[in-house]
């Protein structure tokens, strides 16, 4: 069983209105984004800063109009994007940022969502030009209890298997799975976004229950440990910081940013 | 609030006196559409329509709802056009622009009106269960023209749409999901396709000067714009023309020869569009492709 490739489909400036774009589609869940960035632009008296840029996010869903989930989303974008850019090198300006979501497999699912979205989001900044401090990078790992199924074309979203599919089944010991899909996540007990900058700073935590089978949809005591958030957190950071650091660079490749 | 940046004067002039003489920026003639692109997703019912640089998806989306009470025989059809900042940072979320109730207006008028939708066929149990259809569309790029490339995206989608198959025994539904049962299309009784003309006065014969297809810039600069939907077989959906310059009725009636005309071209890429997509779809597994037709010996 071939497994396919771990590398994110990037695709930049596919929209030629815009500052910045990109498209963003995860490589195991099939999660497609789209994002535009404009800015600085002029910003509505109400929301102007003396001393800062405005950052506006907006997601619009796939299907249906914005609700109470995207509104969430945007939330979670702006914040830890705040922390990113250099709002004080453009006082009493906007940044505007949009992100379409084109395709998921599960529009309800803010997990399935968060991770690409944030991904798609830095490189369509990068794109506009928008001055960082630095670039983040988010992955999104579910905890399968140990000893779960899973089919063999998803094995590769194992953490430690990528390379070979086929290889060991990890008994007594949790697994851990990187961006799943749905029907993988559905078996999740725990859901963890996290985003880390390049040099290993956390900037986002987002961690979820999961009771079995409700793939993150409610919480009912299944929770975790600490160490074992903790060993979380190190695969997280390893991967954000490695190969996160370097698809991002290899999507830039060919294009001059500043 | 920012602004779409204003046409120059000398760029006004220019492209106003290149129309005169037949020639355009993009070096079109005046009655000839940009490139249509159209990319289906992994799902059914999801497309991506580029005309230049203009870019729309539309998704369809199904759910089982209760019928409205004075419509027990229908189902449920509604258009969602929603116009953000990602399209053009003069769209605002939350404040829907001229341009965006014109749209929605039109593609009602368009598509819902003119009955392109069996929403008869929607009915599951009559007064209890009908399918609710819910087409969304997202404006990504705007370089003109969105009425026709909004236009071909729904129909396009609703004609790659697979609803599942529903079987009903008594008073109990039960909705096959895709894995188990294959999914059936829609009945679509018709194509509507909108084509735009666009006006820019007279020129030194005193003919109208129209233009197929405009981009954001001769948008910008035309006197009067007019909308007729069509579909294959000639047959006019409706006509708008709201406002702008005075048109005679030896012009409008050219102009729709020429969209029944055009319409034809378009009406044939949809189709060839799917079709490619079917195939690939169905890669290595034709048999699956055959089985479902019914001129095939059993």
């Amino acid at each position: 069983m071939a497994s396919a490739s771990l590398t994110p489909e990037i695709s930049l400036c596919p929209l030629p209105q815009s500052d910045g774009s990109c498209q963003y589609t995860c490589p195991t869940s099939r999660t497609t984004i789209l994002t535009s960035v404009n800015g600085p632009l002029e910003v509505r008296a109400k929301d102007e800063l003396p001393n800062d840029a405005t950052i506006e996010v907006v997601v619009k869903p796939g299907v249906g109009v914005g609700g109470v989930r995207e509104t969430r989303l945007a939330h979670i974008l702006q914040t830890t994007l705040k922390s990113l850019i250099l709002t004080t090198h453009h006082p009493r300006t906007l940044i505007q940022i949009v992100a379409q979501i084109v395709q998921s497999e599960d529009h309800t699912s803010i997990p399935l969502l968060l991770s690409p979205l944030l991904n798609c989001t830095v490189l369509s900044l990068l794109i506009a030009g928008i001055p960082m401090r630095t670039t983040g990078w988010s992955i999104h790992l579910a905890v399968l209890p140990a000893g779960t199924d899973i089919p063999n074309k998803n094995r590769n979203m194992i953490v430690g298997q990528e390379t070979d599919g086929e290889a060991m089944q990890t008994d007594g010991e949790d697994v851990v799975v990187r961006n799943p899909n749905r029907a993988v996540f559905a078996k999740a007990k725990s859901s963890h976004t996290l985003t880390f900058s390049k040099e290993g700073e956390m900037l986002l935590i987002e961690s979820l229950e999961c009771s079995e089978g409700k793939g993150g949809e409610s919480a009912d005591g299944q929770g975790w440990e600490i160490d074992e958030w903790v060993k979380v957190m190190e695969i997280a950071q390893k991967l954000c910081c490695g190969e996160g650091v370097e698809v991002m660079r290899n999507a830039l490749g060919e294009k001059k940013v500043f | 609030m920012p602004k779409e940046p204003e046409i120059s004067l000398t760029e006004k002039t220019f492209v106003l006196e290149a129309l005169k003489q037949n020639l355009r920026v993009d070096g079109r003639d005046l009655q000839s559409f940009r490139d249509i692109q159209l990319t289906f997703g992994d799902d059914y019912g999801f497309v991506d329509v580029r005309l230049g640089k203009t870019r729309v998806l539309a998704r369809i989306s199904a759910e089982v709802t209760r019928p409205r009470p004075d419509r027990q025989f229908e189902g449920m059809f509604t258009i969602t056009t929603e116009m953000g900042p990602m399209a053009s940072p003069a769209f605002e979320v939350g404040r829907p622009t001229e341009l965006d109730h014109t749209l929605s207006r039109l593609l009602e008028k368009s598509i819902r009106r003119s009955n392109a939708l069996d929403v008869e066929s929607l009915c599951i149990v009559t007064a209890q269960r009908v399918w609710s259809l819910r087409a969304d569309v997202h404006f990504l790029s705007h370089d003109g023209n969105l009425i026709d490339v909004a236009c071909i995206a729904v129909i396009t989608a609703l004609a790659h749409f697979r609803l599942p198959v529903v079987t009903v025994s008594g008073e109990d539904i039960t909705i096959h999901p895709v894995e188990e049962r294959v999914p059936v299309p829609l009945s679509l009784l018709h194509w509507p396709i909108c084509v735009t003309f666009s006006f820019f006065g007279e020129d030194e014969d005193g003919e109208m000067i129209c233009a197929l297809d405009a981009t954001a810039q001769e948008e910008a600069l035309r006197v009067g714009d007019m909308t007729i939907t069509i579909n294959k077989n000639g047959e006019v959906c409706q006509i708008a023309k709201s406002g702008g310059v005075a048109v005679e009725a030896e012009v409008l009636m050219r102009c729709a020869r020429l969209a029944a005309e055009k319409v034809k071209g378009v009406d044939k890429m949809i189709v060839d569009a799917l079709r490619e997509d079917e195939v690939q779809r169905n890669k290595g597994n034709l048999d699956w492709l055959k089985e479902g037709k019914s001129e095939n010996e059993r």
